[in-house]
């Protein structure tokens, strides 16, 4: 561990993040602490993705146990691997299958969240597009013919997909815009992409073309996007959705169900092998996948699907299957982490620090009395303290760590899954703080 | 020494007695009480405004100063109120010390030295006006106000009532000693304090406050969307664009900076599109409240003074990114204008400018070059639906013409110039067309207001029918009027046209009937294509004859000129047009119309049953798999290029696995250590590369090689030229 070259922008990053309680969004690898057969199973799933297979993985944990952070890390481990990764998180007003525009507006963020190798943090549809018409634009000059030619001839392969004519007519007219010196061509031609024409007659008017992403397709459109980033050189799609939680909680069943009925739809597809080079993650806690009310148990044949593997019990496991669950950290795992932390904040030569393993169980322990089990399973609060008190201890020198540790305030976390969902207006979600304090203050006894 | 001991009266809001003792030794005193820190009554001591009040042989009209022996600051620890004169303090009246020389940093009239005090009663008693005064007493009268309005209204009446009085008398010491930039900044927020408290006017109604410098949201804007929630009222766009552009976590894109004026324009009109009157706002439970920061030490720290009982809505995060989305938006639609700004600074309403302004903004943009060409157009089009021109004549009018050759892009711009002013063109680079050249014909014609921008495959595959079919026609010397009816009747039957379509194919044939594209050229571009491509062409040309239902003899000969010309086997079309007609028939074929028989009876008419109508899905989807790929041949075939499409390839070493062209981008970053996003466009350009594909490229081959990024930035783009070196070496 202590050969590996921790980059100065990672170092800060992965500090800043830590500090306000947030999952880092680079540099998970530094951090990173146990789940060794989780993480080979995912390793060998982006291996599948980038032989042109496909996947889908279930991430299933309590709250704090790090499905967050597992989510990012695979993440940033596809992208090294050279695939282009998407994500967002599900929420009342993004959905995967919805009539109102909420399965546009996930795909929308997730094109907004669009990440490669080089631009790891998202916005990098331009890249992914021109990089394609680069290819293509090579090849032209070498073949001598014109580039709309050889851009038509790649995208062929999609043109027999749903929506896949339209696609390739658009990335032709990126190109169009392009070499016309037409900006707001090109800029039509990316928010068709993003997702962001909201009727047929403004894409048809603006591109030419007769259909737009749209509720209805969203998953069609993620499998074109797969086969195109293919054809752009980088070697897959990892799609990754996280608070799966909110599907659990939509209150119409058949919202519900129809969501579950997208899900069961991508599973089949990835398992059957009929989509290419695309793998998905869905993140969400148990309840999410086993309430048989409400949950992906509720509707039959996910149940059958995801199943638990009769024998993977008793300590035994089963990485090969969809649904991979991730146990909570134990104290030991949460020293580990303290220690990983401790040698990344020190990794600049100008934030030196010692301070001995002896204080950092002192550190745990003040906590374990704090706040009891909570501070290592769910360790969010536990950590920004840990950073903060070592931000302290390097900008006082003459401070020791013993005299600090009893004046760290480690606040108990409160599960916010447990809140319920707002009305299906927006009005209403927006103002969502301001009704809690309602209820509170309308509380009678 | 002395003592003094006092009882004080009952008030409201102290009603148990209490006294207390104070020693004072020199100008220092030792204070003892029946309690912790005994407050005093700031009602006693004040003077008001109508009373003049003597001290130490000054006469002080005007009052607004508390006088009297004992008064404690706000703060619990500040000690003795700075602004209370007390009456039996030592005056040094022979030797006032006007230039302040024994003032400290935040001055208390206690603890001031007794020469100092003199000249602060000597400026009081001068009724406050000596513009040389020094600052630090305007300061210590100043503290007096800032206590009397802030703390004393939550106790007195008669507090609240002196507000306007007291704004009053900080406007005119602010008109004496603004030169003073503490004093002012000080004054002007107590100011701004005063009036929202004192405001009795809807906040809404007046003009939402300029965007401040500080991460603040000023109070103005506040109170007024209190009042807007209040009031159930929908929020007016200035505010909207007010509360967006004051909220410290939205970051707004260049445009809505480079082009301000137009941004707000264009966020007003998207405002309205969504929203209509605008958003009605739901009072929330924060309260608004001014965050105040006294000049007065007398208050220990920053003060939170409510501001009637409004919500505070800037707490809320939903609103705000509501209309973060629409200003995102706005900055999307002019993007490709602020860039046109950013590389010329100069040409804000210019003709190019205004062609990339969104389309609202367009037709109600003014100046005199674009009237001038308005005029110009709508005279020229005056005389009918079409009119043809020189190209010469539209290509002098439009200033940024550097030669009697545009290029693509430069069309591009008149087209779009034209678009938005409702005109359309012919030929149009978007549509496929060449680029305007002075020696050439145009075609002018009125648009209808959703005529498309760009071409649907079907309008591809019609002109690239027309195209042949006009070089055919044109290959025997001359079009026969015979001929261009027939095109013209084939051209009104095409293929599913989106609305505006028709008209441009309309003016697209004149246009091509004027200038019929050269056989030559087309013979040897056509001999490029494979044999099966050929055959495809030659297929679909069939199908846009047949689309009208049946193909008639003269299209069957202009059908087999054109398989000629593509050097098919004539003999193809025969079997092509019968493949076509064989097709699965739909309906009943009709051997023998039927005869009208006499007599018997009329059957009844059947029940008209709504057919369903259905489509071969997949037909079609074959059918646009066709059209595409021979648009795409064909585009080609007519693209008339100047110069050669195909850059010469470069003689460049290739660097990091990267190809040439991408190598050169990548010497080329060496000049500078940071680019715009201009310069980047501008570079990629003349080396002949996509700007964000190749900056991701370079980037892969980067973390491939030296493992960190090597541009960083979306609006200015770092290099790091450590990196750079690594790659090269």
């Amino acid at each position: 561990m202590s050969e590996t070259r921790i980059r100065p922008k990672e170092r800060d990053a992965i500090i800043q993040s830590l500090r306000s309680g947030v999952v880092p969004r680079i540099g998970q690898q530094h951090i990173q602490v146990g789940r060794h057969e989780e993480v080979k199973a995912l390793l060998r799933d982006i291996e599948r993705i980038a032989d042109g297979g496909s996947t889908v993985r279930f991430i299933i944990g309590e709250y704090g146990s790090g499905k967050t952070f597992f989510l990012n890390l695979i993440r940033s481990i596809a992208l090294e691997k050279r695939l282009v990764t998407v994500h967002a998180d599900l929420t009342p007003d993004r959905r995967i299958h919805a009539t109102g525009g909420q399965a546009r507006a996930l795909y929308a963020e997730l094109m907004h969240n669009m990440a490669t190798r080089a631009k790891p943090d998202g916005g990098a549809l331009a890249s992914v597009i021109e990089r394609f018409v680069s290819t293509a634009l090579t090849e032209a000059r070498e073949r001598a013919v014109s580039p709309d030619l050889v851009i038509q001839e790649r995208l062929n392969d999609l043109s027999e997909m749903v929506g896949g004519y339209d696609f390739a007519q658009v990335i032709a007219a990126y190109w169009k815009g392009h070499d016309s010196g037409n900006d707001g061509h090109k800029a039509d031609a990316i928010r068709w992409m993003r997702g962001e024409f909201s009727t047929k007659t403004d894409a048809r008017n603006a591109l030419g073309v007769r259909t737009i992403v749209d509720d209805a397709n969203v998953y069609d459109h993620l499998k074109l996007m797969a086969r195109f980033v293919r054809l752009g050189g980088y070697d897959g799609l990892l799609v990754g959705l996280d608070e799966a939680v909110n599907l659990y909680k939509l209150a119409n069943s058949q919202a519900r169900n129809s969501n579950y009925e997208q899900i069961l739809r991508i599973l089949n597809d990835c398992l059957q092998g009929v989509a290419v080079g695309v793998g998905f993650l869905i993140a969400g806690t148990p309840e999410f996948m086993l309430d048989t009310r409400k949950g992906l148990y509720s509707y039959p044949a996910l149940q059958s699907r995801l199943a638990e593997n009769v024998f993977a019990t008793d300590g035994l496991v089963d990485l090969s299957g969809p649904v991979l669950r991730l146990a909570n950290l134990s104290p030991e795992d949460l020293f580990v982490l303290l220690q990983k932390i401790r040698f990344v904040y020190g990794s600049d030569d100008s934030h030196r620090l010692d301070l001995e393993d002896e204080a950092l169980k002192a550190f745990m322990s003040h906590c374990s009395q704090r706040i009891g089990d909570a501070y290592f399973k769910t360790p969010r609060n536990t950590i920004v303290a840990f950073v903060n008190m070592l931000a302290v201890l390097e900008q006082n020198p003459g401070v020791k760590w013993d005299d600090l540790i009893e004046q760290v305030d480690v606040p108990a976390e409160r599960n916010p899954d447990f809140d319920p969902l707002p009305d299906d207006d927006g009005e209403a979600a927006a103002s969502a703080t301001s009704r809690e304090e309602d209820e509170l203050s309308s509380f009678r006894l | 020494m002395s003592f003094l001991s006092r009882l004080f009266g009952k008030s409201q809001e102290e009603p148990e007695p209490s006294f207390e003792v104070v020693i004072e030794v020199g100008r220092g005193e030792v204070r003892y009480s029946n309690r912790a820190s005994d407050p005093g009554n700031p009602e006693k001591c004040w003077v008001p405004a109508e009373k003049t009040v003597s001290v130490q042989g000054y006469d002080i009209p005007g009052g607004l100063i508390y006088v009297g022996e004992h008064l404690a600051g706000v703060g619990p620890w500040s000690g003795t109120e700075p602004a209370l004169i007390k009456p039996k303090l030592p005056v040094d009246r022979s030797r006032p010390d006007r230039e302040g020389q024994g003032m400290g940093y935040w001055p208390s009239y206690s603890d001031i030295p007794s020469a100092s005090r003199a000249a602060f009663l000597e400026w009081l008693a001068g009724g406050r006006v000596d513009p040389r005064a020094y600052i630090g007493y305007v300061f210590i009268f100043f503290y007096g106000l800032e206590r009397r309005a802030i703390a004393d209204t939550k106790h007195f009446d008669s507090a609240r009532q002196e507000l306007p009085l007291i704004r009053e008398e900080v406007q005119r010491l602010l008109g004496l000693y603004s030169h003073n930039r503490s004093f002012k900044s000080y004054a002007t927020r107590f100011v701004d304090l005063l009036d929202a408290t004192l405001t009795t006017k809807r906040g809404y109604e007046t003009d939402p406050p300029p965007p401040s410098e500080s991460w603040e949201v000023p109070l103005q804007l506040k109170v007024g969307l209190g009042h807007l929630a209040l009031d159930a009222h929908p929020m007016p766009a200035p505010w909207a664009l007010a509360w967006l552009e004051c909220d410290p976590e939205t970051h707004l894109r260049t445009p809505a900076k480079r082009c301000r004026d137009e941004f707000r324009r264009l966020f007003e009109l998207r405002y309205r599109e969504r929203y209509q009157e605008g958003i009605v706002l739901k009072p929330n439970k924060t309260k608004v409240s001014a965050h105040y920061r006294p000049a007065s030490a007398s208050f220990g720290s920053m003060v939170d003074v409510a501001v009637g009982d409004l919500p505070d809505l800037t707490a809320l995060s939903g609103p705000v990114k509501r209309l973060r989305e629409i200003a995102d938006q706005c900055c999307n639609e002019l993007d490709a204008y602020s860039r046109w700004l950013g590389r010329n600074a100069e040409s804000r309403g210019s003709l190019a400018a205004v062609a990339l302004l969104p389309n609202e903004l367009a037709e109600s943009a003014q100046g005199t070059e674009v009237e001038a060409l308005s005029n110009w157009l709508e005279e020229a089009v005056s005389n009918g639906d079409r009119s043809l021109l020189d190209a010469s004549e539209l290509i002098t009018r439009w200033p940024s013409a550097k030669s009697e050759k545009l290029t693509k892009a430069e069309s591009v711009l008149i087209a779009q110039f034209l678009q938005k002013r409702g005109f359309g063109i012919e030929p149009d680079v978007r549509f496929g067309g060449p680029s305007l050249s002075s020696d050439g014909k145009i075609l002018l014609f009125r648009l209808t207001s959703d005529s498309p921008s760009a071409p649907s495959p079907p309008y591809v595959g019609a002109t690239a029918l027309l195209h042949l079919a006009a070089a055919v026609s044109a290959s025997d010397g001359s079009i026969s009027e015979k001929e261009e009816e027939h095109l013209e009747r084939h051209m009104e039957a095409s293929l599913d046209l989106t609305p505006g379509e028709p008209e441009r194919l309309g003016a697209h044939l004149q246009w091509l009937l004027v200038a019929p594209p050269g056989l030559a050229g087309l013979k040897k571009r056509l001999a490029e294509f494979k044999d099966h491509q050929r055959e495809t062409i030659g297929r679909f040309l069939v199908t846009v004859a047949g689309a009208d239902g049946h193909i008639s003899p003269a299209e069957i000969t202009t059908l087999s000129k054109i398989y000629r010309l593509l050097g098919l086997e004539a003999d193809a079309v025969f079997s092509h047009v019968h493949a076509l007609s064989t097709a699965p028939a739909t309906e009943p074929v009709t051997v023998r119309p039927a005869e009208p028989s006499e007599g018997g009876r009329a059957i009844p008419p059947p029940p008209s049953v709504e057919r369903e109508f259905t489509l071969d899905m997949e037909a079609i989807a074959a059918k646009l798999d066709e059209t595409a790929a021979v648009a795409a041949l064909l585009g080609d075939v007519f693209a008339e290029e100047a110069e050669p499409a195909v850059a010469p390839p470069l003689k460049a070493e290739a660097v990091a696995g990267l190809d040439a062209l991408h190598s050169a981008f990548l010497r080329a970053l060496v000049e500078r250590p940071a680019w715009d996003r201009n310069e980047i466009e501008e570079l990629a350009g003349r080396i002949g590369v996509l700007p964000d594909g190749a900056i991701d490229l370079v980037n892969d081959a980067a973390l491939e090689k030296v493992g960190d990024v090597l541009c960083e930035g979306e609006e200015t783009i770092q290099i790091d030229h450590q990196v750079l070196e690594e790659l090269l070496s």
